[in-house]
């Protein structure tokens, strides 16, 4: 059994690339935390209690923190704490908290915390995932509706999810049960999304034992610009890489893209949207606006005639103002940070027993980015029940894995 | 008279400001302050909204589905009480759901309902009661009597199905919980009960 102790490298050296970029555009830098510089580190374990620790008092951002939890966890390998996590994240996002005046007027930390689209979806594949390594297959085709309802717009069908995973598992699950239509669906669908694809197939769909999902770099963050900071932006960190090649056991598998996180982030239904979410910062202007011509009014008329009604037009103007004044326009920026670029799927057959998984990431005219080369021997694939392996390839925090079964029997060689 | 007109207005200027920071007042118990946990009846919807599964609907159904199978001629007119395993709810909803809590809860109405009319067999605890009749036949623990395992009369089951729509965030999803008691021998559906729920959700423009 080869094995080799981790290379740890100074946290500087360890910066991810969304860091540079922010730093590049000139906004507010995001605050690194006790927690994501332990997940920087490759200390998923810190990581987990960090956010535990955090997720302890009562807080508006419990989901997000819960998705940041499961994220660690699923990269450590802690596929109960990811399972609970996730599902637990995923509840919140789905729910409909009442709006409340602190949530109009205050800062981003007086309202719940719900994800925009692209973070419901990720939340969906991850939940699947992770339901799938445990056992727990219905749930998990659930969760993959859930993911495609949230990336979708029924009315007048103005979009249609566009993420290849949920649609590709979707119809592997679906095949497994028995629900060809469904299944054909599906496929339907993944080849539109990415036309050609080897893996939609029934037949190869209906043979598969093995699942395999690969996260590759730093998915895009959200960052305050504008005078005020009543603009959130997407920045998607610069990245090299082109595709993957992956073998098991010696043999090569073709890895299909499942998610371009920065391109769901920016775009609804493979339309761009603006890239400019304005928030509250338009309550601010009317409300400003409104009290204003209100109050000048007012004053106009008591001025021509001494009016005593006019009383209730400046209140309602006074109040507008004073509202507006009390109102926050910074956009809400907090957003899932620890996502990846890309998500990689593969679905297909192995035969039972132990195989060596090597994978390498590819950069511009094919060539390999040897920082983020993983070799994994001795990984055990049953028989008899599904095999799902996670892996998450960044070359500033190191590997993660995360497999179904007998996890430990897994150890990374040298590269 | 000019004077007095500036007055007025800086007068109600004022009253305005000071109804305003009133209203705010008001309003700020809303914000928060609220206690971390409470009690809540599980009849009710919670404040969390969402269009899942509730305790209430868990609730409903069971109520709903109790009397009925009770009435079942199958078990209504059984000579000796029916035998009946549990066998896993299907979720083919949106919603990842511990389908178990559907036959529980329906499993102890029904116990408590039937005054001995059914029985239920333990298959989920079947590796603890192998284990302990072996030690039992082994001499480890005292033995009553010898029985045989029982054989199940009739499998309670279901099906969750559901239409599920979005606009933005806004969601509408219709769920058909269905429920069915089928026959171990001949795969005959006894009896079949159904609830349907329908519910939308919608986000403030806050939550957009």
């Amino acid at each position: 059994m080869i094995t080799q102790p981790r290379t740890v490298r100074p946290i500087a050296m360890r910066a991810p690339l969304w860091l540079c970029a922010c730093l590049a555009v000139g906004c507010a830098t995001p605050v690194v935390t006790t927690a994501e510089r332990l997940f920087l580190l490759g200390d998923e374990r810190g990581a987990i209690e960090s956010y535990a620790a955090r997720l302890e008092a009562p807080s508006k951002r419990e989901a997000l923190d819960e998705n940041l939890l499961a994220t660690a966890a699923l990269v450590g390998g802690d596929l109960e704490t990811a399972r609970k996590t996730f599902i637990d994240a995923g509840i919140i996002m789905g729910s409909f908290p009442s709006s409340q005046p602190g949530a109009i007027i205050g800062s981003e930390g007086s309202k719940y915390y719900l994800g925009d689209p692209y973070e419901g979806a990720m939340n969906s594949i991850y939940t699947a995932v992770v339901l799938l390594a445990t056992g727990d297959e219905q749930n998990a085709r659930a969760a993959l509706k859930n993911g495609i309802l949230i990336d979708s717009d029924s009315k007048d069908e103005e979009y249609r999810s566009d993420i290849a995973a949920l649609f590709l598992l979707e119809a592997w699950l679906s095949q497994r049960s028995g629900q060809t239509d469904l299944a054909r669906q599906d496929l339907e669908q993944v080849l539109v999304i990415l036309p050609g694809s080897p893996l939609a197939d029934p037949e190869t769909l209906a043979a598969a034992n093995t699942l395999i999902v690969i996260d590759v770099g730093d998915g895009p963050q959200k960052v305050r610009s504008g005078s005020s900071g009543e603009l959130a932006l997407f920045v998607t960190p610069p990245t090299e890489v082109t595709g993957l090649s992956v073998e098991i056991g010696g043999q090569p598998i073709q890895p299909v893209l499942g998610v371009d996180v920065s391109f769901q982030a920016t775009t609804r239904g493979g339309r761009k949207m603006d890239g400019i979410l304005r928030g509250k910062a338009v309550f601010k202007e009317v409300a400003e606006l409104g009290g204003a011509v209100l109050i000048h009014d007012a004053l106009r008329k008591n001025a021509i005639k001494n009016d005593a009604k006019v009383g209730g037009q400046l209140a309602v103007g006074g109040g507008l103002l004073l509202l507006s004044a009390l109102t926050r326009a910074e956009a809400d920026v907090r957003h899932w940070h620890l996502l990846p670029a890309y998500t990689y799927i593969w679905i297909g057959r192995v035969e039972p027993g132990l195989h060596d998984i090597d994978l390498r990431v590819r950069g511009p005219g094919g060539s390999e980015i040897s920082d983020y080369h993983q070799a994994w021997h001795y990984v055990p694939f049953s028989g008899d029940s599904l095999n799902v392996h996670y892996f998450r390839a960044d070359p500033h925090r190191g590997f993660g894995h995360a497999a179904s079964g007998n996890r430990s029997a897994a150890e990374r060689g040298s590269p | 008279m000019l004077q007095r007109t500036r007055f007025a207005s800086q007068g109600s200027l004022l009253c305005a400001c000071l109804a305003a920071l009133l209203l705010f007042t008001a309003l700020a118990p809303t914000i928060g302050c609220s206690p971390l946990s409470k009690h809540v009846d599980p009849d009710a919807d919670d404040s969390l909204g969402g269009t899942g599964i509730d305790s209430g609907d868990v609730r409903t159904i069971a109520d709903k589905m109790v009397g009925k199978i009770l009435t079942t001629p199958e078990i209504a007119r059984a000579t000796s009480p029916p035998t009946i395993v549990l066998d896993p709810v299907r979720n083919g909803t949106r919603f990842v759901i511990d389908t178990d809590i559907l036959l529980i809860k329906l499993r102890g109405q029904l116990l408590e309902n039937a005054n001995g009319r059914v029985r239920f067999l333990a298959r989920d605890r079947l590796d603890a009661i192998e284990k302990e009749r072996a030690a039992k036949r082994d001499g480890v623990f005292t033995a009553a009597e010898e029985k045989a395992l029982k054989g199940a009369d009739f499998f309670l089951t279901g099906d969750l199905r559901s239409i599920s729509k979005a606009r933005d965030s806004d969601r509408s999803d219709y769920i058909i919980y269905s429920f069915q008691l089928i026959d171990a021998e001949d795969s005959t559906i006894v009896w079949e009960g159904q609830h349907e729920v329908k519910k939308e959700g919608k986000r403030g423009t806050t939550y957009r």
